[in-house]
């Protein structure tokens, strides 16, 4: 028993030390229990299958009409966008602006997700085979989930946005205030260290990445300003940030 | 020949890895507080050793790690947890042995709530960020609201070992 604690500490001070030891049993540990996840999550997600396929049945009607306002609008916004594009691209030609790299992506599935309320993490089923790099920022359909924390060769494990240790540098959409995005733990998030009077940011506005620290790319979109809470505000992802059942990672800026 | 008794006791660390890993896919929330507590299998623990089930120690301290990468948690916090909370609950079993089982779910509860908190302090001291304790706290009541459960289900595969 002695020796096992005596392990454990030992463990949780190379943790604490940020040592490489720790990081590497980390990922050897995942690589060996993901294929076992993956394959333990199967009858789970053929159940899940099966509900959500009865549920999209279920409001197809109600879901069709929904759709279909929202195509409207968006068609509206086609049109506002091509023309803000034009624009922006005879902008950028005046100026002389060099584009950063094209992104490249890769799709991962989300094969496991930490169901408790000590930490935020997602598994997803790509990893250094894939070009899947640490602290690499991880996307779904609706902006920035979170970053990687750990990769093994197949698999690669993301801390979300959520987490109480996620820190992201932000920008908001139209007071353009720069800040830190914090995780609490919970599903809203905690703007600090805001770079300029925080009355100045309206609830709604929308909060999205910089290029601040040169990890993320600027402009993926995170959420919106929901909340004031004396100084503080909270945003709102776009959605749950567990509930991804698809998500890609960008592997170059 | 082992005994069908001996087999479950040793098949049981087995099922328990394997429902630990299913529920690592569930999403079943509540407050932001999952309803399937990722701590069944230190109840099991809890139980097992209750039950005088002789698990070797690495084994649960394996367990405990492999919890510590499924669940974010710092390397070894959740190891090091586990080791001491059934060495605490062996060293109790010969007395709990003559307690009403409301004596032993209100033990076991405050066991987890001890756990919880203990792996809060743990993750604040490593990571220097820990989530809300008020949701920890609310892990470990949720937790101690499964004990009769895994009570009553490792109280009917010992009563079938035996009658086998």
């Amino acid at each position: 028993m002695v020796l096992l604690l005596l392990v454990g500490v030992v463990l949780l001070v190379l943790v604490r030390m940020n040592h490489p030891i720790a990081t590497k049993l980390r990922s050897h540990l995942l690589g060996a229990v993901t294929p076992v996840v993956t394959l333990a999550s199967k009858p789970v997600e053929k159940a899940r299958d099966v509900v959500n396929e009865k549920n999209d049945m279920l409001h197809a009607y109600e879901e069709n009409k929904q759709l279909r306002a929202e195509n409207d609008t968006l068609r509206r916004w086609q049109e506002v966008a091509q023309a803000l594009k034009a624009e922006n691209e005879s902008l950028r030609a005046l100026a002389g602006y060099q584009p950063i790299d094209k992104a490249r992506y890769v799709t991962a599935r989300v094969v496991g997700q930490s169901p408790d309320s000590y930490s935020a993490t997602v598994v997803l089923n790509v990893g250094e085979g894939s070009g899947v790099k640490l602290f690499q920022p991880v996307i779904d359909a609706y902006g920035l989930m979170g970053r990687v924390v750990d990769v093994a060769e197949k698999t690669s494990q993301v801390e979300l946005l959520s987490d109480a240790s996620s820190r992201v540098p932000v920008i908001t959409g139209t007071s353009r205030q720069h800040a830190i995005l914090a995780g609490t733990g919970e599903p809203l998030l905690r703007m600090t260290f805001v770079g300029g009077d925080p009355a100045n940011i309206a609830l709604g506005e929308p909060v999205m990445t910089t290029e601040e620290g040169d990890l993320i790319p600027g402009g993926i979109l995170i959420g919106t300003v929901f909340r004031r809470e004396g100084s503080t505000l909270l945003v709102k992802p776009m959605r749950p940030l567990a509930q991804t059942e698809y998500a890609r990672v960008i592997v170059t800026k | 020949m082992r005994s069908f008794s001996e087999q479950m006791m040793v098949a049981v660390p087995g099922f328990l890895a394997l429902l630990m890993i299913s529920l690592f896919t569930m999403k079943v929330h509540w407050l932001n507080v999952s309803l399937v507590p990722n701590v069944v299998w230190v109840m099991s623990l809890v139980v097992g050793a209750m039950f005088r089930i002789g698990w070797p120690l690495w084994l649960v301290f394996a367990l405990g790690l492999m919890q510590d990468v499924l669940f974010g948690t710092p390397l070894g916090s959740q190891a090091v947890l586990a080791v001491m909370l059934t060495e605490l609950v062996r060293a109790q079993a010969a007395r709990q042995q003559f307690q009403q089982f409301r004596v032993r779910w209100l033990e076991a509860t405050g066991a987890l709530m001890v756990w919880h908190l203990l792996l809060w302090m743990v993750m604040h001291l490593v990571e220097h960020a820990a989530p809300p304790l008020r949701n920890m706290l609310l892990a470990g009541l949720i937790s101690g609201l499964w004990f009769p459960l895994v009570y009553g289900a490792m109280r009917l595969m010992l009563r079938e070992g035996v009658r086998s």
